[in-house]
């Protein structure tokens, strides 16, 4: 059964070079809300890695992705707290 | 020291990492720097020697080495001693093991599994400057990302994990098969269940699953180091080949390189790189004898 994301914004980084693509992906999740997710298409190989790397670090929520032809749409929603706290590393 | 004319012995003097350069009377000291690194104080007394008695420059080599040149045979050994003196010791050159290099590895880098410096160290304790069959050169590296390039050297040791799916932990948001540098990773969907796999024959052992997954259902399920052999750049370029894809214990690491080495002196023709004496006796052949060299050695007491 395919879950729905009701995804009310989404953001475009494709052909943006590291680090900008991070940073106006974390800027852009940082401005929704609780229960908002955005959907961000970012570029398939370096450019990937290194957003998902900053999301990460960041402790949002990673929910589902999607594979276009060079690019791929993630879907994420904000970090809680205590989801923050484990992604810390030492 | 002044070294008298008659001394100066280009063999001898190549043994303890100088050159003789296009111009006559002139040498070019080569400086041993293990994993390419240096301290302040050790390069401040390069400094002060290469503007005493070389040309107020130095060059860095392809091997994480400092190179003084243009110092006149008549100071080699005031200037050798300078060196020495701050602990900065001569490199080596001609058929012989080379200085180690290493990338930083696991104590600085995010992506390094292994750390390369103990090992670039340890490597150097045991056979730097050693006498071989040609020129012996060996890297460390932390990952796949191969940054200090296992696979161009005669003896590679490259960190490696080998990637471990947990069902449990899995969100299946399907990053993994997007985000695998090498398109390893699939995702299998039955009507009882999903489930995500990693091709072991296309995975290169890197560490981006594991340090990804946003839900860390991909975790490291081997540690250990990935051992290459027979690599070289030159006029005959040939890369490494595989010797074990994942060693576990460092002490198997070091029984498979000495084994190595003993094979390459045993087999090796002057001037041949251990890369050539592979293929002119044949990769099997030789995996299977160093194999053989490795388990009598770990057996010594």
């Amino acid at each position: 059964m395919k879950k729905q994301y009701n995804t009310a914004r989404s953001l475009d980084v494709r052909g943006v070079s590291c680090p900008v693509n991070a940073v106006r992906v974390k800027q852009a999740i940082s401005e929704l809300g609780d229960e908002e997710l955005i959907e961000v298409l970012v570029d398939a190989g370096e450019s990937l890695i290194r957003v998902v790397q900053s999301i990460n670090d960041a402790g949002h929520r990673i929910l589902k992705s999607r594979q276009h032809d060079d690019a791929v749409g993630i879907i994420v929603g904000r970090n809680r707290p205590t989801i923050q706290q484990q992604k810390v590393r030492p | 020291m002044k070294m008298s004319y008659s001394e100066l012995d280009h063999a001898a003097l190549g043994k303890v990492g100088m050159m003789l350069q296009n111009q006559p009377d002139y040498y070019v000291m080569r400086l041993k720097a293990v994993a390419g690194d240096l301290t302040v104080r050790q390069l401040a007394r390069i400094a002060e020697v290469a503007e005493q008695y070389g040309r107020g420059f130095v060059h860095l080599s392809t091997r994480q080495g400092v190179e003084i040149h243009y110092v006149h045979r008549d100071n080699l050994g005031k200037a050798k001693e300078l060196l020495a003196e701050a602990g900065v010791e001569m490199g080596a050159c001609g058929p012989r093991v080379r200085s180690i290099v290493a990338c930083p590895g696991g104590e600085t880098c995010r992506w390094g599994v292994i750390d390369t410096k103990e090992m670039a160290r340890e490597l150097d304790a045991r056979y730097f400057k050693q006498e071989m069959p040609s020129k012996f050169k060996f890297a460390v590296t932390g990952c796949s990302s191969n940054c200090t390039k296992a696979n161009e050297n005669d003896i590679g040791i490259r960190g490696a994990i080998e990637p471990l799916w947990l069902e449990d932990s899995c969100t299946d948001c399907g990053l993994c098969v997007s985000f695998c540098p090498v398109g390893a990773i699939a995702r299998k969907d039955t009507d009882e269940a999903v489930s995500y796999e990693a091709d072991e024959d296309a995975c290169v052992n890197c560490t981006v699953c594991s340090s990804l997954c946003p839900s860390s259902a991909w975790v490291v399920g081997r540690k250990g180091y990935t051992v290459f052999i027979g690599g070289t750049m030159g006029r005959k370029p040939r890369f490494a080949s595989v010797l074990k894809r994942i060693v576990e214990t460092e002490e198997e690491v070091y029984a498979l390189v000495d084994a190595a080495v003993s094979c390459y002196r045993e087999h090796g023709k002057k001037k041949e790189r251990f890369g050539h004496t592979i293929d002119r006796i044949g990769l099997e052949n030789i995996r299977e004898e160093i194999f053989e060299k490795a388990v009598q050695h770990s057996q010594k007491p």
